[in-house]
């Protein structure tokens, strides 16, 4: 090999407290870069120093920092192939019924049961109140009828829960809780975009081989914080502004705690196109769930208690759904085992 | 018509057409050849180097290891030659150009 420069090495004692510094900065870098550069990257820096310093010079430090962070934002930039954004809206149809068939069961167990007392099926609310219930019903067949490996059958209740949604929302478009065409078309998207995707085999399977991945971990965190965030309250409470105590009994350090878990979650979902591509696609149902906050604060008679419900509905829903999906495939690969 | 290379890159692929160089010379070696106007830091030389080598314009050619310390090898690759000719002889036709039109209009008081 040519080339070789004379290497001023420092002294040894000054040698490991330069080290030591430089590898701290070094840390910033990603593993993958690490693991292909580390020691490399380290041998040129400590040839560069002069003998004698023990610390880094603020324009290696800095130029390691600046580096490292676009190491780091170059897993964000990152074009997905189209794998990735197959897996991607497979996971968001997953998870869009996992949160459907949530608030179908909240309706259908908490409020079906004292319905008659709140007019459910009469009057201008009451009505497509009682359409939007059972089009939820319809998604969580859908989500059975999926996991049955009944995929037509899936697509039928699907499009039922579509046009059950559609007639309630006209139901209610004109009046004092009259329902935005955003709202209707982000419902009735990411409803079609689920019967497709149902439909195809191949996607569906793509879409179950992500349970129990990093990507499902990424995807809920994701969720989570932007329901927080979007609903304020959780940041709120852990402040001063509400005392020790969040408007629906959370302790604030277990909000702190959910919502730095959150963060974390969504650091690693935005390096990872696959659930990055299924956030973008669920972030209607985030506008969709605003729908049914309308028909449920009117049931409840306390809108902030419904909000706070249909938040936790959507992560809760999910994992409750991917647990059962998971149990389903263990089955599946048990039968094939011992058949 | 590939992309223009910057003048680091430049610097990174003129050095290499050279020989194999490991970081530390390859530090030096682009200090050298811009009379020490350009004094690459690692962190920008390893993300160029990846950024190369992912564009096949540099290859890795070996690793060796002295004083206990990890020393990697690159080399210009086919594809880099090629990029270092295009570009260098992109240069040389702005520079004729430039001397061309500096020769017609002189500055004022250089006439």
């Amino acid at each position: 090999m040519s080339a070789e420069l004379p290497t001023p090495l420092p002294e040894p004692v000054e040698l490991s407290a330069l080290e030591r510094r430089y590898r701290r900065l070094l840390a910033l870098y990603p593993a993958a870069w690490r693991a292909r550069h580390d020691d490399e990257v380290l041998a040129v820096l400590l040839e560069c120093a002069p003998p004698g310093r023990a610390r880094p010079s603020w324009r290696d430090a800095c130029d390691l920092v600046a580096h490292a962070l676009m190491e780091r934002l170059r897993g964000v930039g990152r074009s997905p192939t189209s794998e990735d954004a197959r897996s991607g809206v497979a996971l968001a149809a997953i998870v869009a019924l996992a949160v459907l068939a949530a608030l179908s069961l909240q309706q259908l167990v908490v409020i079906a049961p004292n319905a008659g007392s709140w007019g459910l099926g009469t009057g201008y609310v009451g009505r497509p109140a009682l359409i939007a219930m059972l089009a939820s019903a319809g998604c969580l067949t859908a989500c059975v009828c999926w996991l049955a490996g009944r995929r037509r059958l899936a697509c039928a209740a699907i499009a039922f829960t579509d046009g059950g949604f559609l007639v309630a929302s006209l139901m209610l478009r004109h009046g004092s809780y009259s329902v935005s065409w955003s709202l209707i078309v982000a419902i009735l998207g990411l409803a079609a975009v689920a019967s497709l995707l149902m439909a195809h085999r191949a996607v569906s399977e793509a879409g179950r081989e992500l349970i129990g991945r990093r990507g499902f971990v990424e995807l809920i965190g994701a969720l989570l914080l932007v329901a927080e965030i979007g609903g304020w309250r959780h940041v709120a409470w852990a402040g001063s502004v509400y005392g020790s105590q969040s408007d629906n009994g959370m302790p604030a350090a277990l909000a702190v705690a959910y919502l730095a878990a959150a963060v974390v979650a969504l650091v690693m979902a935005v390096r990872n196109p696959v659930p990055l591509i299924a956030v973008t696609v669920l972030s209607p149902l985030l506008l969709a769930s605003g729908f049914v906050s309308i028909t449920q604060g009117w049931l409840f008679g306390n809108a902030d208690v419904s909000v706070a419900l249909l938040d936790d509905a959507i992560p809760l829903g999910a994992v409750a759904f991917l647990v059962l999906a998971s149990l389903a495939a263990l089955r599946r690969s048990r039968s094939r085992a011992l058949g | 018509m590939p992309p223009r290379l910057q003048e680091p890159t430049f610097l990174i692929l003129t050095a290499l057409a050279e020989a194999p160089l490991h970081g530390y010379a390859l530090l030096r070696r682009v200090e050298e050849l811009s009379d020490g106007r350009v004094r690459l830091r690692a962190g920008t030389l390893y993300a160029a180097l990846d950024r190369l080598v992912g564009e096949g314009l540099v290859a890795v050619e070996g690793e060796e290891v002295v004083e206990g310390r990890l020393r990697r090898y690159y080399n210009l690759s086919e594809i880099g030659h090629h990029a270092l000719a295009l570009e260098a002889h992109r240069w040389k036709a702005n520079v004729a150009a430039a001397n061309r039109v500096l020769a017609a209009h002189p500055a004022e008081g250089l006439a």
